[in-house]
């Protein structure tokens, strides 16, 4: 979990995950990697709460998201199948149990999960491409009730809840950290599909998604140097998938 | 579960997560007495670092012990409360390119590998070493004013390219003229993390020490009670800044005021007790008896007499606070005129 400030919201993700893990019998054998990327307040262990023992990456640099994930990966080698979650996702109490579930149904290396807003707006129900290979996220905005939950293969998810295989994580090398700021997630999953990985969104429980808590000026001015070099590197090798 | 193998011929790109090593280029350099308390932090955050020095004051609380355990080669040597001095013999003791100093309550961030890893590659000839931002913690709160930050240090340079000066936390120096020290840029760069002061308890006795233990001028005719006084003055505006620290700030502001006066008497002390320090006290406090009694006798014969305010204003005239403030008064005379 990466995060810079905004501790409340982050220890109610922790809270809500430590819910998740629980259900899914996972408490007692999982670790949590936070990482500090340069919050102006240092994330204290004093003040966080979490069942699950819990280790903090303290950055001093202000690093790229997926630069700051690997970091936190780093401290997990080892382990067989990585979460990333960002700070802002609450998950419901069965999400990861199903997420587990669906991947080993559907034998997937990679596995999204249903994310609504907290209107019941959906945020993310997989990642798809318009024509020219810009992704974007199907169904969003759509009414949750409307829209199915039927689980098929997708070209990608987005890395707020994304559960990897480890072996495959370390076999890419991670998240591309020349991605400053988003689509470093797509493309992942897109080097991922490369090598022959399924990859899924599991359908069954939504969990609430605030997006966009860190976006400000400087992260726009990222989002758009990362969509030049996904669009530099992917522009017409991936073809579309319109909702 | 059976999960499916990814053979190591599916590495697509180049490993972005292996980092040049700096291992070999780079000394830490420790001081400790008695810190097992503190002490993890510090070897758990500096692993990283192949040649470990510490040079350890007869620590009987198992400091020793607990660094060699670390992988440090201890040099045990006799106890100094001055540690800045001391440091001027050992600086020589590393063999790498580079030393980094650190105190036993300082430690780094996960990323200070890479970080230093570029600052010494990327140091041109004639950079000898880095200024440093420290973040220091108060009651566990990293502190943004007060004094405290960004409180630039040099503790990464070039193996014996700098010497320390006499006293406590004075900054070291290059010893040759043209050597050039960088400074690093805060706030998205290395940092040096100083977990000063736990409680407010800690930082009283930790100040005390310091007073106690510096060195002081033992000429009697070098010493002025005056110039503590308006160190002390100085202290309090520049610590104090609620904004950034909120209250945090005020017990600085207070704590490092009552230092210089503290600093002030062991001076007085030192240089053999010389001159009446009373005369020292500040007249405002003479100033405000007398307010009181011309406010009492006033009240009593129920009439505030021009008589009354001649002499208040004659023992304010009189006063040190007056004196010590002549300079503000006559810059603020110029400005109105």
């Amino acid at each position: 979990m990466v995060t810079r400030d905004m501790h409340p919201m982050t220890q109610v993700a922790i809270t809500n995950l430590n819910k998740t893990l629980q259900e899914a019998q996972l408490n007692e054998m999982s670790s949590l990697v936070i990482v500090d990327n340069s919050s102006a307040e240092p994330l204290r262990h004093q003040t966080l709460a979490s069942a699950v023992p819990f280790h903090v990456v303290r950055l001093d640099r202000r690093h790229s998201f997926s630069s700051a994930s690997n970091w936190g990966a780093k401290k997990l080698k080892g382990a067989d199948f990585l979460l990333f979650l960002n700070n802002d996702v609450f998950l419901h109490p069965y999400a990861l149990k199903y997420m587990l579930e669906d991947t080993k149904l559907f034998s997937a290396s990679i596995c999204g999960a249903r994310l609504v807003y907290p209107n019941q707006q959906i945020q993310h129900v997989g990642v798809g491409f318009k024509v020219g290979g810009e992704p974007y996220h199907l169904h969003h905005y759509e009414n949750s009730r409307q829209i199915s939950r039927v689980i098929s293969p997708l070209p990608a998810v987005t890395g707020a809840v994304m559960l990897i295989d480890s072996d495959l994580f370390w076999a890419l090398n991670g998240f591309d950290p020349r991605f400053p700021f988003a689509y470093e997630d797509t493309d992942f999953c897109l080097r991922a599909g490369a090598t022959g990985a399924t990859i899924i969104c599991s359908q069954r429980v939504e969990s609430i998604h605030l997006s966009g808590q860190t976006r400000d000026h400087e992260t726009r001015k990222f989002e758009k140097l990362s969509r030049d070099i996904f669009m530099a590197r992917w522009r017409g090798r991936v073809g579309p998938i319109l909702a | 579960m059976e999960r499916q193998s990814w053979p190591d011929s599916r590495l697509i790109m180049d490993d972005p997560l292996l980092k040049m090593t700096v291992a070999d280029q780079l000394t830490l350099l420790v001081f400790t007495r008695d810190n097992l308390d503190r002490i993890d932090t510090l070897i758990e955050t500096t692993n990283w670092i192949r040649h470990k020095i510490a040079i350890d004051m007869k620590s009987e609380d198992g400091t020793k012990e607990k660094l060699c355990e670390a992988q440090f080669d201890v040099e045990s040597i006799d106890r100094s409360v001055f540690v800045d001095q001391l440091r001027n013999q050992y600086l020589s003791k590393p063999t790498t390119p580079w030393t980094l100093v650190l105190d036993s309550d300082e430690f780094l961030s996960d990323d200070a590998e890479e970080q230093i890893s570029q600052l010494i590659y990327s140091a041109e000839e004639n950079i000898i070493g880095f200024r440093i931002p420290r973040h220091n913690y108060f009651c566990n709160l990293k502190l943004f004013g007060s004094g405290f930050y960004p409180d630039h240090q040099l503790r990464l340079f070039r193996t014996n390219q700098i010497f320390y000066s006499a006293g406590h936390h004075l900054p070291p120096k290059p010893k040759k003229e043209s050597g050039v020290i960088k400074v690093l840029d805060p706030p998205s760069c290395l940092h040096i993390h100083h977990n000063n002061y736990p409680t407010i308890e800690e930082f009283l006795k930790r100040q005390l020490h310091y007073a106690i233990t510096d060195d002081y001028d033992s000429n009697p005719e070098t010493f002025d009670f005056d110039d503590y006084m308006m160190n002390a003055i100085s202290q309090f505006s520049d610590r104090y800044g609620e904004r950034e620290d909120g209250s945090l700030s005020y017990v600085i502001a207070l704590v490092m005021y009552w230092d210089e006066m503290v600093r002030g008497l062991i001076h007085w002390e030192r240089s053999g007790y010389s001159g009446h320090l009373s005369e020292h006290v500040p007249n405002q406090v003479f100033v405000a008896n007398e307010l009181s009694n011309l406010i009492g006798q006033s009240k009593q014969s129920g009439v505030f007499t021009q008589q009354d305010i001649d002499n208040l204003h004659t023992a304010y005239l009189n006063s040190r606070s007056w004196r010590i403030t002549a300079p503000l008064r006559w810059l603020n005379s110029l400005g109105r005129s």
